[in-house]
């Protein structure tokens, strides 16, 4: 738990001032301080762990008042993530992730295992990358080893500074959603820094909107979107609320279940007598024995290949499929049907297990309610 | 060809002006390195100090060899080493210092600050980033002060010749006096060899010092 009480820093000519902040997050919560460029968000994370010393006011992390720890032990138990930048260009990726543990003397056996139990929680095999170097690895792996780092000694509070600030788009969704994903598991005490009004909301359970050193508006996402505080806010937002609203939901809260789905080593016949002119079905998923997902199979390909004799569903499933995981944001899954040209895409569960189908009209629904 | 002659004729006397050579630049180097690298971090924290002591060692580097060999050999008389091996390795000494002093400092205070920030951030101490984080980045730049003022002092280090301190500049010494210019390009070519041959060695140093995420 973190808490801010009435915290001020002055700066001269006032940008990047803080000015008389209050603000809990509770244990297990990610909030997200967002505003303009020289807002004070930045200084308000870095008092956290001091390093800027607020003016006045105090700060508590789980009911100890920070100012009365020593700086060095209070950092060593915060995770700090900076953007990519921040990785030891000298050190081996094992080394880099390695850092605060080996600063509180564990042993090395420990430091090891900790070491490669964090690569493959971030998907990267510790075999192939432990010894590798910053300059060796791509922009978002630079930010996964940045995020492994800070949770090295499994402190129970990260500090993320802009974490996905340099990222591309593509690169950025994905570390968001494996960073929700990890959240989910961990439930860690985060204070997130971005000037990303959409990375907030998606991110966040509270976003904390933050105007020339005052705090303005610290509230769930829902109720920023739906009650903006003031005018600023409210520009802040922007006028398509509707459609980041769509961030908040989830594809598998929207979808169709229980899709028309065709068995792989199913035959021609039985596919015709799902997709039968008179069902109105004109396609259906293709699936495995643990129903994971294999392709998509259309009435006229089944038709087209019948007529050429006694034909198997595995011979002629359309096999490139693009997909979305089940709780893909639907603002995502909408960009990726806008950009594969797709009316409907398959939604997938564990294992590629498929769970649903996103259409456009589930889409138009939801959006119909929010606007109500 | 009679340079060539003149080399086989005389290999001992060459080796031995060698191995003279090499001691005189290596006593004053290590000399060097012990004050010029710690002076060069120290001073990152101080700025006035660093202005004056880059100053210093700026002018140190302007006097002529010839003529600071003048000023020591008075000096050192006091303690009864004015002529012979000390004025040169103590002028050797003065001269490596602004390449490395000045290396040293502008690699420390050319650490991203990014990365000082995050070592702050996850907790080390001032020490913890000065020996585990700046030093090792600012490595590859001090060693470029190292090699710099090797290959300096190697070329300077004939004038310690004319005091009698010995070394390869005795061939380019008296092959002046005697106009044998064959003695003259023995001692020019065993100084650039020389030169060459200790810079490699230095760099081969480097690349094992220095880590490979930084090449």
């Amino acid at each position: 738990m973190i808490r801010l009480e009435h915290v001020s820093k002055a700066y001269e000519g006032g940008v990047n001032a803080v000015n008389d902040v209050s603000f809990e997050v509770p244990r297990g919560e990610i909030a997200i301080l967002v505003g303009p460029s020289g807002c004070g968000k930045t200084t308000t994370l870095k008092m956290i762990n001091r390093l800027h010393e607020p003016a006045s006011g105090k700060i508590f992390v789980d009911d100890v008042d920070t100012s009365t720890v020593d700086p060095i032990e209070l950092r060593r138990n915060i995770g700090y993530v900076i953007q990519d930048v921040g990785l030891f260009p000298h050190m081996t990726i094992a080394e880099n992730i390695a850092v605060v543990p080996h600063l509180k003397k564990w042993d090395r056996k420990r430091i090891a295992e900790r070491v490669d139990e964090l690569l493959t929680m971030m998907g990267m095999p510790p075999a192939e990358y432990r010894n590798r170097y910053p300059r060796e690895l791509s922009g978002g792996q630079r930010q996964r080893i940045g995020v492994a780092r800070a949770m090295a000694s499994d402190p129970p509070i990260l500090l993320m500074d802009e974490p996905f600030g340099a990222l591309d788009p593509i690169t950025r969704e994905r570390l968001q959603n494996e960073f929700l994903k990890i959240q989910e598991k961990l439930k860690k005490t985060i204070v997130f820094v971005t000037h990303d009004i959409d990375e907030a909301i998606k991110l966040g359970d509270k976003v904390a909107i933050m105007r020339k050193g005052r705090l303005i508006q610290y509230d769930a996402p829902s109720a920023v979107l739906n009650e903006p505080a003031d005018e600023f806010v409210a520009d802040f937002v922007g006028q398509d609320r509707t459609l980041k609203s769509l961030r908040l939901i989830r594809t598998y809260e929207v979808m169709d279940a229980d899709p028309p789905a065709l068995h792989i080593q199913a035959s021609a016949a039985e596919a015709l007598s799902l997709l039968s002119s008179s069902s109105g079905q004109k396609y259906a998923w293709v699936v495995g024995d643990a129903r994971e997902l294999k392709g998509l199979i259309a009435r006229k390909d089944v038709l087209e290949a019948d007529a050429s004799g006694d034909a198997k569903i595995a011979d002629i499933v359309n096999t490139n499929v693009v997909s979305v995981e089940r709780d893909t944001t639907v603002k995502d899954a909408l960009s990726e049907m806008l950009s594969y040209g797709l009316a409907r895409v398959p939604v997938v569960g564990p294992e590629g297990r498929l769970e649903g189908v996103l259409t456009f009209d589930s889409i138009r629904k939801v959006l119909a309610r929010i606007d109500s | 060809m009679s340079t060539f002659r003149y080399v086989l004729d005389n290999l001992p006397v060459i080796m031995s002006a060698t191995a003279r050579h090499l001691e005189l630049v290596a006593i004053a180097l290590v000399a060097a390195v012990l004050t010029a690298v710690p002076l060069g971090i120290y001073i990152t924290r101080k700025q006035v100090l660093a202005d004056i002591v880059l100053y210093i060692a700026g002018v140190i580097m302007t006097i002529p060899s010839v003529a600071l060999l003048g000023f020591l050999i008075p000096a050192l008389a006091i303690i009864g080493q004015g002529i012979g091996p000390l004025p040169a390795i103590v002028a050797l000494f003065l001269y490596a210092q602004l390449p490395i002093i000045r290396n040293t400092y502008t690699a420390i205070r050319s650490v991203d600050p990014a990365i000082i920030e995050a070592a702050v951030g996850i907790g080390m101490t001032p020490r913890q980033v000065l020996w585990r984080i700046q030093v090792p980045l600012a490595l590859p730049v001090v060693f470029a002060g190292v090699r710099n003022a090797v290959v300096l002092n190697i070329g300077v280090g004939s004038i310690a010749a004319l005091i009698g301190a010995g070394g390869l500049g005795v061939f380019i010494f008296r092959g002046i006096a005697r106009t044998y210019s064959e003695m003259i390009y023995t001692g020019a070519f065993f100084v650039s060899l020389l030169a060459l041959l200790a810079d490699f060695c230095l760099f081969r140093l480097q690349r094992r010092l220095v880590s490979r995420g930084l090449r």
